[in-house]
């Protein structure tokens, strides 16, 4: 197994954790890390040569992009809204976001697309920590950014190519995005219990 | 030319039996008016359909193109099973999603604004979700379904749709627990409250078991027809419109981004927390009736069956229009079948404007000056047609005058189930 199928590998493992995990989150958080986790499943399977499938993985890589970051956008910084707490909302932001991005990256072919909804979730995220002084928030955003940033600008560090470390990155944001989730679930839970003990789930 | 045009003959021959058995067992399954609404939405919704196609059948291929990953060989039966299962789940979620979200429930709607329930509700098929539905079928391109396979496939279903809209047949048994029957789908257009979001599958009924939304028809009572909030209107225009007016009435009444937002993605009904919910119709309601005379009726045959012909004509010649001229032939048909309704409700002066209507459409096919080049075959069909309604129309006058009927705004009345 190369780096890059162990690396896709790892991200696939973060963000299914998340999406299928004991823990049960917010569905916008759960449905962004299914996309992404898809895309590295598909990653895994091509690099590893078990299943050659690259333009499917390079679709779901574009979905991930395009409306999985944006979701978990969503998740982290409208937590109220309906499309990060709704099931329902949740699925029709993703299916319709899917749609757009299907439709202004294959057939208007503005690929930029992609790299434009993954950088305003990333900045979106990050504002969002910093305003409200939230540094788990803050940090998943400003760790997005950079990783974006690295891969868009094909930064190398010795062995790691590019996508090794988009796919690291991705997969340490998705861990502080896990934790921030649990953080503020466990903070919920102790507003809603004034004794200040845990509820039950 | 679309290839489900060519079932036409049968399905129309289809509807005749029924009414023939239904009259024979003495049941009152068809009324005049609203065959003829849900044939006029049908033809109109081929012409519609035929430029949708356009769109989403090019979409799909450049998926197929682009991103399919497996090559599945045509020839092979199995492409075909998993095309049927696969085109059939999918059509259960957008069939859901069209239920369930305000703005495609917009969309279908008019499929269920029928009262009735027999064959020709079949035909009643909207105009504008041909532009939504598409898109729940794009992961079959992303597997790589061919384009032919998955267009056959979707015929098939279309068709396999048809003989499910019917009263005449009862329960039918094993099947009814596999396949949507006329019992299971029944139960999807009743507005009891154990039928509403019932029962969505278009050919397997397993799909609604797994997902928790099947129900089985009662025998201790019969289903009520129809929506919640009734169309009580002819016109298959309003009954395309309606909601999504409603839609943008609300949307504008409502405070605030999100609000307006869910006016649209929420589910049929919602309302604001600020904004008292409208009142719906009990189960009980009444069916929405006007006053026909045998001339109206007669009037109504030729009519539809002009437009049939008008649909025709514009399917059969649409490859050498230009598209602005198919849209504004596909809108003459439209509002020529909004007319026709302003005519059956009985509005005040329907029937002068029907026949200025009649004239300013029919009179140009006479002459020659249409949207594409005409046969004479093709003028005298539009002199036939023109003369016949003129003659109609006047009848229905001279018996209007004769039996001194209140043709007014005020004649449409609701009827009794």
């Amino acid at each position: 197994m190369n780096l890059q199928a162990l690396f896709d590998g790892l991200l696939a493992a973060t963000a299914f954790y998340i999406a299928w995990g004991p823990a049960r989150f917010a569905p916008a958080l759960r449905l962004g890390c299914l996309l992404l986790g898809s895309a590295a499943v598909l990653g895994t399977l091509r690099f590893s040569g078990l299943l050659a499938l690259p333009q499917l993985h390079q679709y779901f890589s574009m979905l991930g992009a395009g409306v999985g970051l944006p979701m978990l956008a969503i998740a982290l910084t409208q937590p109220g809204s309906a499309v990060a707490s709704q099931r329902r909302f949740a699925w029709i932001f993703a299916v319709i976001a899917a749609v757009v991005c299907t439709l202004v990256v294959m057939v208007v072919q503005w690929k930029l697309w992609t790299s434009v909804c993954a950088i305003l979730a990333a900045l979106s995220i990050l504002g969002y920590g910093t305003l409200r002084k939230r540094l788990l928030t803050a940090a998943a955003g400003l760790l997005m950014l950079l990783t974006l940033l690295a891969f868009a600008l094909k930064f190398q560090v010795g062995a790691l190519l590019p996508g090794d470390i988009l796919h690291i990155g991705l997969a340490a944001t998705l861990a502080l995005i896990g934790r921030w989730a649990i953080d503020s679930r466990a903070a919920d839970a102790t507003a809603q219990d004034p004794s200040g003990r845990r509820s039950r789930p | 030319m679309s290839l489900i045009l060519y079932a036409i003959p049968f399905f129309l021959a289809l509807m005749l039996i029924e009414i023939l058995v239904a009259r024979k067992q003495g049941k009152p399954v068809y009324r005049f008016h609203d065959a003829v609404t849900s044939l006029n939405i049908g033809f109109i919704s081929e012409t519609i359909r035929s430029l949708a196609k356009l769109m989403s059948i090019a979409v799909y291929a450049l998926m197929v193109d682009q991103v399919a990953s497996f090559t599945w060989d045509i020839k092979h039966p199995a492409v075909w099973i998993v095309a049927f299962f696969m085109y059939d789940f999918f059509y259960y979620w957008a069939h859901r999603s069209g239920h369930e979200v305000n703005l495609l429930w917009a969309s279908h709607v008019v499929h269920h604004s029928s009262e009735d329930f027999n064959l020709a509700t079949a035909f009643r098929q909207s105009w504008t979700n041909q532009f939504f539905y598409w898109l729940f079928y794009l992961p079959m391109a992303i597997m790589g379904i061919p384009v032919a396979v998955f267009a056959i496939t979707a015929l098939m279903s279309a068709v396999y749709q048809f003989w499910v809209h019917t009263q005449l047949i009862r329960k039918m048994g094993w099947a009814d627990r596999i396949l949507v029957t006329p019992a299971n789908h029944r139960v999807h257009h009743g507005r009891n409250a154990y039928c509403i979001d019932r029962n969505y599958g278009g050919t397997l009924i397993i799909w609604d078991r797994l997902f928790g939304t099947f129900a089985a028809e009662r025998d201790n009572e019969p289903v009520v027809y129809g929506t919640l909030k009734p169309l009580n209107s002819w016109s298959p225009v309003w009954g395309n419109f309606k909601n999504f007016a409603g839609i943008y009435r609300d949307a504008l009444a409502a405070n605030g981004w999100r609000n307006k937002l869910m006016v649209v993605f929420a589910p049929p009904g919602w309302t604001p927390s600020d904004v008292a919910p409208r009142p719906e119709k009990a189960q009980s309601a009444h069916r929405f009736e006007t006053l026909s005379t045998p001339w109206q009726k007669i009037y109504g045959v030729v009519a539809t069956a002009t437009i049939l012909f008008l649909v025709l004509d514009l399917l059969t010649s649409a490859a050498g229009m230009s598209m602005p001229l198919r849209l504004a032939y596909t809108a003459a048909i439209a509002i020529s079948t909004a007319c026709i309704a302003r005519l059956f409700e009985g509005r005040r002066h329907a029937l002068a404007l029907e026949a200025i209507r009649s004239l300013l459409l029919l009179g140009p096919l006479a002459m020659g000056w249409w949207f594409h080049a005409v046969t004479p075959a093709g003028r005298a069909a539009g002199a036939v047609a023109l003369l016949l309604s003129l003659g109609c129309l006047v009848m229905n006058q001279r018996e209007l005058t004769s039996k001194s009927f209140p043709i007014t705004e005020s004649a449409i009345k609701p009827e009794a189930t």
